[in-house]
């Protein structure tokens, strides 16, 4: 589900290979987004570009795994929304909390 | 002014079954939506809120099928979706249902929303949400919920509700939708 792309100095940049992000692989998205923290010990930024969709169990196992890395002095950043998953991040507000680019390059 | 158009739909409660039924619905909203209303912004609040609608019946009813009502008109779309089910037991909810109409209970809270369920009669609650802070609030992440069901379905829609029928033992939830054509 999720494949790294490359890696940085100080962030992986890693690819959720996705198109429905639901209440069946939000479990599985939080657990291998906290193995790769565990294995690289740097923040990790998703490229969620081929992700459709999210519903409110994935978006949970986001915030967990943000809440994880956070606690650790790390980050997940987000890259490639869709404007429908733009505008979710926006209604519920979590455009305030995460950091969301447009590409890795804006990050690097 | 149109007659108003309602459809009853009867959905398999399933997550395999979601996507599928989202797209159902979503085509018929959109086909029967009133000529001057701009469908690329209601068809981001239906499709969220009947997304968590459907996952929320997956997740609490326990039944194998859920129904669920559409009635557009030209000043609205109202969305009822039905079970004989469990009944909806996150945060006591039901238990609410003793007290007054006009009575408030916090359901959850932090740093970006307040969620409220406010006591409307001896069988329905609606529910609330009131954004917290400002532009310039630090958030406390690790206090940050990570239930987003009915806070997305209650900022999506004009009017979120959940009804209790104890004698028929049936569970609605009642979303409305207003269309003036604002953005969320």
């Amino acid at each position: 589900m999720v494949s790294i792309y490359k890696e940085h100095d100080n962030v992986l940049l890693v690819k959720l290979d996705i198109k429905e992000a639901s209440l069946e692989n939000g479990d599985a998205f939080k657990t291998e987004v906290i193995k790769l923290f565990e294995k690289y010990q740097k923040s990790i930024a998703i490229d969620m570009s081929a992700v459709g969709y999210i519903d409110s169990s994935f978006l949970g196992s986001m915030v967990s795994a943000f809440k994880h890395l956070i606690a650790l002095k790390s980050e997940l950043l987000l890259i490639g929304l869709s404007k429908d998953i733009t505008n979710l991040f926006a209604l519920t507000r979590l455009d305030k909390v995460f950091k969301i680019y447009n590409t890795f390059d804006d990050i690097t | 002014m149109a007659q108003p158009v309602s459809k009853q739909f009867i959905l398999p409660n399933t997550r395999q079954s979601i996507k599928s039924s989202v797209q159902e619905l979503l085509d018929f909203v959109i086909n029967h939506l009133p000529a001057h209303i701009d469908k690329e912004v209601i068809s981001f609040k239906i499709e969220v809120i009947l997304i968590e609608l459907l996952t929320n019946g997956i997740k609490h009813a326990g039944t194998k099928e859920t129904l669920l009502d559409i009635t557009i008109d030209d000043k609205s779309i109202n969305i009822d979706k039905s079970d004989f089910g469990n009944r909806y037991q996150p945060g006591n909810i039901t238990s609410l249902l003793i007290h007054d109409s006009g009575y408030k209970e916090l359901l959850t809270k932090d740093g970006l929303h307040s969620m409220y369920a406010v006591v409307e009669n001896d069988t329905r609650i609606k529910f609330v949400c009131e954004e917290e802070g400002d532009d310039d609030t630090v958030i406390d992440v690790s206090n940050l919920m990570e239930h987003f069901g009915l806070l997305i379905i209650t900022k999506a829609s004009d009017n979120f509700t959940y009804t209790y029928n104890i004698e028929l033992g049936l569970n609605t939830f009642s979303v409305l939708l207003v269309l003036d054509g604002s953005p969320f």
